[in-house]
């Protein structure tokens, strides 16, 4: 084996590639209700590797990674099947990096707040974790705990010392690799370090410090952009300056994905359309070129994320960028998450008041209609996420989403519920735990659950073209058909939390 | 600022160190931190005496809301060990 004094890793539920589509990673987080087995296999099934150095690797890990080997560090991701070799011969700091250690972030925590079934994501942490805990007591390594969920080991603290978490680095929801860097210097050279390290917002990252990755990410993700200028109350991205990562830096990380086979990625950054840009007006020139780019290196092209207002303030630039992506044979449509919320404008006004800009916040359900219209002409498909029980929600902020769900129907898409969670870096960090699901929250929840029916089949013939997955998509299939057999008893269920 | 006093020990160019209890009132912390930032500090060290679960429990609220200066949370066994983490620098994890 090479030989490594610091390695990197996480559990299955995120060192896979997820048959290569992004979207199954969602997966991960449901509750087990079929064979554990099945599920693993359909949502996460293991990387290739090489001596458990993995082919692809989770961005964040990869970036670490980058900033440990630049700083002269013998550094690797590493497959956390092969963790226990690589400590027994010799690595000296373990980090472990995960964005839902818990299950406590959605969606992984809507599920489970009515689903009485361990998510696939926690019982694959807590199991790799307790390997981890039995290796500590054999060899002398120091684990370190990072990513932009640390804050979740605040709500379980006797697990910090249950599984001998020696440094928790909370980077506020930021890349936090010039920190990692000095405490991994510090603990190799035995000298002490913080229990916990949270970094504010004046110790941000600046862009001259950032080291591009050097090997593939997990679906070729690169990330273009940190930040957000919108500074939703929910999020914690925009907490954190604005920075857009210049061309010839991304040009290198996807360089180092297309070396190393992966043809297709995704742009990752808040908002993709507002690339370049300093303020919520797109700049159509930076969004042009970074999209080119990418298509020039890549077959496919997807986008982690995009605003639905910043797509209606520039219709032309959706337009030509979605023709200039989609040519019909590499790639049949793009994908892309999107932030609806919610359908109130009072809700709006109150959390988001910027999420709709430069548009009136009273125009919000029209911008979010006409958006979904916009992408459904353009082959573009939204995984659009609402968030239900903000502070301060009444009866009827939820009818009104309800009632704006059913009006997107006619467009391709997902529309993802999601339970709020007061999220460590976040403005209502301090709020709250939704908890009291009420009659016309189910209302709500149906109403989603029913457009993912309505679409669903049909997007994973689309999202699936290739012959090599006829065998996924024949299991995805069949575990919608399950999914629509039990709809009346879920809604039963749901029927009946509600009301006790 | 009275009580700041007994455990803000050091506040300069942009750092401080405070130290507290195990059981101290979690809203007293927080104002310390709150005083230190308005002061300029733009990093912290908190170096708590005590049993770490315990502390960790304690303080979330204050580390959950703690988003603009950097905070470093030292946890030592003893108070002889709190006196020697005193002369830790955490500006040298940002350097």
């Amino acid at each position: 084996l090479p030989r490594f004094d610091v390695v990197l890793s996480t559990d299955r539920s995120l060192m896979t590639n997820h048959h290569g589509k992004e979207f199954l990673g969602f997966g991960t987080t449901m509750p087990l209700i079929l064979p554990r087995r099945f599920i693993q296999w359909l949502f996460c099934p293991p990387i290739r590797h090489r001596d458990g150095v993995v082919w692809q690797a989770p961005y964040s890990l990869r970036r670490a990674e980058a900033a440990l080997v630049a700083a002269g560090i013998r550094a690797a991701v590493i497959d956390p099947d092969y963790v226990p070799r690589y400590v027994a011969d010799g690595a000296r700091v373990l980090i472990v990096r995960h964005h839902d250690w818990f299950g406590l972030n959605p969606p992984t925590s809507t599920w489970t707040a009515f689903i009485d079934k361990e998510p696939l994501n926690v019982v694959l942490f807590r199991e790799f974790i307790e390997r981890v805990r039995k290796l500590k007591d054999r060899y002398d390594f120091k684990l370190v705990v990072t990513g932009p969920a640390v804050w979740q080991w605040l709500h379980k603290p006797h697990l910090v010392e249950e599984y001998g978490v020696d440094v928790i680095v909370d980077s506020n929801g930021d890349r936090e690799e010039p920190v990692l860097v000095n405490v991994v210097r510090r603990l190799l050279e035995g000298k002490r370090v913080p229990k916990y390290i949270k970094v504010g917002v004046p110790d941000s990252t600046p862009m001259e410090r950032m080291v591009p990755i050097m090997h593939a990410s997990v679906n070729g993700l690169v990330e273009i952009g940190r930040g957000c200028p919108r500074r939703c109350a929910f999020c914690s991205v925009g907490q954190r300056p604005l920075r857009w990562y210049p061309l010839d830096f991304i040009e290198r990380e996807i360089e180092a994905n297309v070396r190393e086979g992966v043809d297709s990625g995704i742009l990752s950054c808040t908002d993709v359309l507002l690339y370049g840009s300093s303020s919520v007006i797109p700049n159509p020139e930076a969004v042009i070129k970074v999209n080119k780019l990418a298509k020039s290196m890549w077959r496919s092209v997807g986008w982690s994320h995009c605003t639905l207002a910043a797509a209606l303030v520039n219709r032309r630039l959706v337009e030509d960028v979605a023709h200039m992506l989609i040519d019909g044979e590499k790639q049949k449509l793009l994908g892309v998450e999107v932030g609806v919320e919610s359908g109130s404008v009072e809700i709006m006004r109150k959390h988001m008041p910027a999420k709709p800009r430069p548009f009136p916040v009273e125009k919000w359900p029209e911008i979010v209609e006409q958006a979904f219209a916009l992408f459904h002409e353009n082959n573009i498909v939204p995984a659009a996420t609402i968030i239900v029980g903000l502070p301060g929600e009444r009866e009827e902020d939820v009818v009104a989403t309800t009632e704006l769900v059913k009006r997107l129907r006619p467009y391709r898409s997902l529309i993802v519920p999601m339970f709020f969670v007061p999220m460590g870096p976040s403005r209502l960090g301090r709020e709250e735990w939704f908890r009291r699901i009420k009659p016309y929250h189910v209302d709500l929840l149906m109403a989603c659950l029913d457009h993912a029916l309505y679409w669903a089949e049909r997007l994973i013939d689309e999202y699936m073209t290739e012959k090599r997955f006829a065998i996924v998509r024949r299991a995805l299939k069949w575990f919608l058909s399950r999914v629509k057999e039990y709809r009346p008893r879920v809604e039963e269920k749901l029927r009946s939390f509600a009301e006790s | 600022v009275d009580t700041l006093s007994t455990y803000i020990f050091a506040l300069e160019e942009g750092k401080a160190l405070i130290r507290v209890p195990e059981d101290a009132d979690p809203r007293e912390v927080e104002e310390m931190i709150r005083i230190a930032t308005a002061r300029g500090c733009k990093r912290i060290s908190l170096v708590v005496v005590g049993r770490e679960s315990r502390v960790l429990d304690r303080l979330r609220p204050v580390i959950k809301g703690c988003i603009v200066p950097t905070l470093g949370l030292w946890i030592a066994s003893s108070e002889e060990e709190a006196s020697a983490l005193e002369d830790e620098d955490l500006g040298e994890l940002f350097a």
